[in-house]
């Protein structure tokens, strides 16, 4: 498998899981299990699907803003495999933004004249840390779920 | 490395920072405050660290 397939199989992996999840998680956990999935693609879309909606927009937010601001920095240029192959890794952490940044982004165009080339790489890394960052946040979903995979209330919370 | 890469450093910890903990916190408040506390900590721990490296560089 090559490298620039990789983020198509991982983006049809997360559909995959999505839609299999109604079936692996139990009826009382099949809520955070959908949660789980769309959370691993969306970033904050698990907290929104759990009623954690403010929470689910800064996420969003901050991670969108990241994503997009590396990309910018980098002259919208995507990590590939041969500039660095743990930036590469962990950007598939968040699925629509790799997916969108694969169908649209340049693999190998120059960075924005305004911009220094040296900012490759920094731009590079805020694409990872998004990336990563978001995987800690589908973990979250799991904190989010309440007794008897009900969204938490305010007690429950931790 | 040029002293423009500090830039990129701040709004990047900050983030990290703030998204931990949202996924933690409810209360904007806290989640601001424990954001700006942290993000303090590990710059102050970073830049200990490099100020024992340079030390050491320098007189060792």
């Amino acid at each position: 498998m090559s490298s620039d397939s990789f983020g198509f199989v991982l983006a049809g992996l997360m559909l995959i899981g999505l839609l299999f999840s109604t079936v692996l998680f139990e009826p009382a956990h099949r809520k955070t299990g959908v949660a789980f999935f769309l959370g691993w693609f969306v970033p904050g879309a698990g907290h929104f699907l759990l009623g954690r909606r403010t929470k689910a927009a800064s996420l969003f937010l901050i991670l969108s803003l990241l994503y997009v601001v590396g990309l910018c920095m980098s002259g919208w240029r995507l990590v590939s495999f041969d500039d660095n192959p743990f930036y590469y890794v962990g950007q598939f952490g968040s699925g629509v933004t790799t997916l969108l940044g694969r169908l649209f982004a340049e693999p190998k165009a120059y960075p924005l004249e305004k911009f220094p080339p040296k900012w490759i790489d920094p731009g590079m890394l805020y694409v990872c840390v998004a990336g990563l960052l978001n995987i800690v946040v589908v973990m979250g979903v799991f904190n989010a779920e309440g007794k008897d995979g009900a969204p938490a209330t305010e007690g429950e919370k931790r | 490395m040029s002293d423009s890469y500090l830039w990129f450093y701040f709004p990047l910890v900050l983030a990290i920072m703030a998204v931990l903990e949202i996924c933690r916190h409810d209360d904007p408040r806290t989640i601001v405050r424990r954001t700006l506390i942290n993000a303090a900590i590990l710059t102050g721990v970073l830049a200990a660290g490099a100020l024992v490296l340079h030390l050491l560089g320098r007189f060792l």
